[in-house]
């Protein structure tokens, strides 16, 4: 984990403008250290995942019926087509 | 006019089986809303893992139901290679999706609940490992099915991926109490299960709304492919008569 050492400065001198003598010099490592990751905000993506994924699915499932639809009224024209011919003869 | 009329009466029309689809539906929506609000709103956190650990309620719902798919494909793989018919490979194609859109949700919800529990989202654990390959393995099968055409052959090869596929499913299922790794084994034999009545519950509420749910989602989706066979076969018939006068390719 890296450590800035300006971090434990005054709030007074949060937002001074950093100076060559501000800047970090060092690296320090600290054991646990701060939290990387809320559970909250973890569970909230995982839950919309979960109904992300499902919902790309059910969108996908729609497109191949609609197609499945598309084929369908094809033939019910080619159909009606020969049926017509046929009244003619 | 007659052809007409007899295919629009044909389209409509409750049968039971329609009747037993939304039944399924409105059961599986009912415990979806009471698992929803037992896990946000009664379920006690867990004492080191914290709310992260409410993951686990539709985490481990989400591998069965991608096991169920992976069976489904791997009975219509198996019946198929015994007797072709198009209900059999409709329900291994349908079985392979499931199992496919459910192992997403496990691959997804899992690394999620990780980021926090172990402080990373992926490790090669063998049930982590194991649980990708199979679904790699039924994405091969579904990237076959949509590109490789629908022949006999192109079906016979993809039963054989199905049943392949299955073989991985106790490796999965065993990976965590053969070797090591980090994967939990709470609801296994080893494991010290669920401490508190509600989790317990939750969970059980899960697999029921889960299963209920892949079970609805496979029967639509063979009630689609048997469909789009039949039309297939009606397209090809209409050809060979001289009804369509499209070209077959």
């Amino acid at each position: 984990m890296m450590q800035n050492t300006t971090a434990a400065a005054p709030a007074d001198s949060a937002h001074a403008p950093l100076t060559p003598d501000g800047r970090s010099t060092t690296f320090q490592a600290v054991e646990g250290g701060p939290e990387q990751h809320s559970g909250t905000t973890l569970l909230v993506e995982a839950y919309a995942v979960l109904w992300v994924i499902l919902m790309v699915w059910l969108l996908l499932v729609w497109r191949r019926q609609k197609d499945v639809g598309a084929r369908l009224d094809d033939l019910e024209k080619a159909i009606d087509r020969a049926a017509a011919k046929l009244e003619k003869k | 006019m007659c052809l007409v009329t007899s295919r629009a009466r044909a389209s409509t029309g409750t049968t039971g089986a329609d009747y037993a689809f939304y039944a399924t539906i409105a059961l599986a929506t009912a415990l979806y809303v009471w698992l929803i609000n037992l896990v946000f709103l009664r379920v006690p956190t867990e004492k080191t893992m914290g709310i992260v650990q409410k993951i686990f309620y539709f985490h481990v719902p989400s591998a069965y139901s991608m096991y169920i798919g992976a069976a489904a494909c791997f009975i219509g793989s198996v019946m198929y290679l015994i007797r072709p018919t198009d209900a059999r490979d409709a329900l291994a194609r349908a079985g392979a999706e499931v199992a496919v859109v459910f192992g997403a949700i496990v691959l997804t919800t899992g690394p999620l609940w990780a980021a926090k529990a172990w402080g990373f989202y992926w490790t090669w654990d063998p049930r982590l490992t194991t649980a990708l390959l199979s679904v790699l393995i039924y994405v091969a099968y579904l990237v076959l099915r949509g590109f490789a055409g629908d022949g006999e052959g192109e079906r016979k090869f993809a039963a054989a991926l199905g049943i392949l596929g299955a073989f991985n499913l106790p490796i999965i299922h065993f990976s965590v109490q053969k070797w090591s790794g980090q994967h939990p084994t709470v609801i296994t034999g080893k494991g010290g299960g669920l401490q508190h009545p509600d989790m317990k519950l939750a969970l059980g509420l899960g697999f029921a709304a889960f299963t209920l749910f892949a079970l609805a989602a496979l029967w639509a989706r063979v009630r689609v492919e048997v469909g789009k066979s039949r039309l297939a076969r009606a397209e090809e018939d209409a050809i060979d008569l001289g009804i369509d006068d499209r070209n077959e390719g």
